[in-house]
């Protein structure tokens, strides 16, 4: 479904990110990873080069502006882009500092439009390519303790509208995709603030996400099967919001 | 040994005049059930973890704060992890 396109997704050395590159791999993509940890890049990589695929890995702290940029100049052309690199966060608005508030927005928001902002400056994504936001629903609720958090997503989905109408021309195509409660690292962390996890259960009707649902619908908007999508923003949460 | 060992389990508990709003510190002591409170719910269990990053660096798992129940307890545990 991705034969041959190089696809760049940040974040990738854990949760959804691992999933959506070897998901890459295995529908003859050339998954480009990138995250902190080096070990855990090359260990995914690996796992994708059994099965076939041509991983790369480039290892970048996004925090770190001329870290993205040597990023940018070691990348070929790009035929798909998925943001997803982000830092969940719990402190209740009468906690939050200032340092909390960059913190947050540094990774979640800004590192993030600067390297969109340089890919398009160094044309590296080509015409006709797709780029898919991991937003998430907490940016459409109003669940305790979430405020950075789900303020960062709100920007970046914001931000995401506004590329796609500027990219339009070149038929590229910006979608979010904001998944609700998926069982990951991050989330191991969820389920212990929340004693146990059988009370959230009973909220999603078809349970707790995964990182293959996540990585399906990535995917799916990467392909060309969603070649008359842009600008929207789908949640996928097994029936959260519905009540 | 960290930051918590320093402070006396009397200074412990003043620490959290900074987390409740409507519960006055003066009625609260060391055997007080914390759960008990009216105030208590999911967002006091978040505060107690912000406000004790922010001025011990420490992190303290939510199940420290849900499986223990008096302050006393929620000091001996914080202060030997
Ligand atoms: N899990 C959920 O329930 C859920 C729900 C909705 C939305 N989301 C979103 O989905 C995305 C992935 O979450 P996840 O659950 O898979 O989390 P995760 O397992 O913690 O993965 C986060 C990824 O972001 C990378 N990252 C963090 N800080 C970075 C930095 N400064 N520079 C470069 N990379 C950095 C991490 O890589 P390194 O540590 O190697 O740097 C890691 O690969 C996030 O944007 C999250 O907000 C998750």
């Amino acid at each position: 479904m991705l034969s041959e396109k190089n696809i760049l997704v940040t974040g990738s050395s854990s949760g959804i990110g691992r999933q959506i590159a070897i998901d890459i791999g295995l529908n003859k993509g050339n998954p480009i990873l990138t995250g902190r940890n080096i070990e855990k890049l090359e260990e995914i990589c690996k796992l994708i080069i059994q099965e076939g695929a041509h991983p790369v890995y480039h290892q970048a702290d996004l925090r770190n502006e001329n870290e993205i940029t040597d990023l940018v100049m070691s990348l070929p052309n790009l035929s798909g882009l998925v943001i997803n690199a982000g830092i969940i966060d719990y402190t209740p608005v009468k906690f939050i500092s200032k340092a909390k508030i960059d913190d947050i927005f540094l990774v979640n928001f800004t590192s993030n439009v600067i390297l969109i902002k340089k890919l398009l400056e160094y044309k590296k994504i080509n015409n006709n390519s797709s780029i898919v936001f991991i937003g998430s629903i907490s940016s459409k609720l109003g669940v305790p303790g979430t405020s950075l958090y789900a303020a960062s997503k709100a920007a970046l989905t914001s931000f995401a509208k506004v590329l796609a109408i500027e990219v339009s021309a070149k038929k590229i195509r910006v979608n979010v995709l904001s998944p609700g409660l998926v069982t990951t690292d991050l989330t191991g962390n969820i389920r212990d603030k929340k004693s146990d996890g059988s009370e959230k259960d009973k909220n999603y009707p078809l349970g707790w996400g995964t990182t293959h649902n996540v990585a399906n619908a990535v995917i799916f908007l990467l392909s060309d099967k969603s070649e008359w999508m842009t600008g929207t923003d789908i949640v996928i949460d097994g029936g959260f919001t519905l009540s | 040994m960290n930051n918590i060992s320093k402070v006396s389990r009397e200074e412990f508990l003043l620490e959290f005049e900074n987390i409740f709003d409507e519960t006055p510190i003066a009625s609260l002591s060391l055997s007080t059930n914390y759960k008990d409170l009216d105030e208590w719910s999911s967002l006091i269990v978040l505060s107690i973890i912000a406000h004790f990053e922010e001025k011990f660096s420490i992190v303290i798992a939510p199940k420290t704060i849900y499986d223990n129940e008096t302050f006393n307890e929620l000091y001996n545990s914080i202060s030997q992890a």
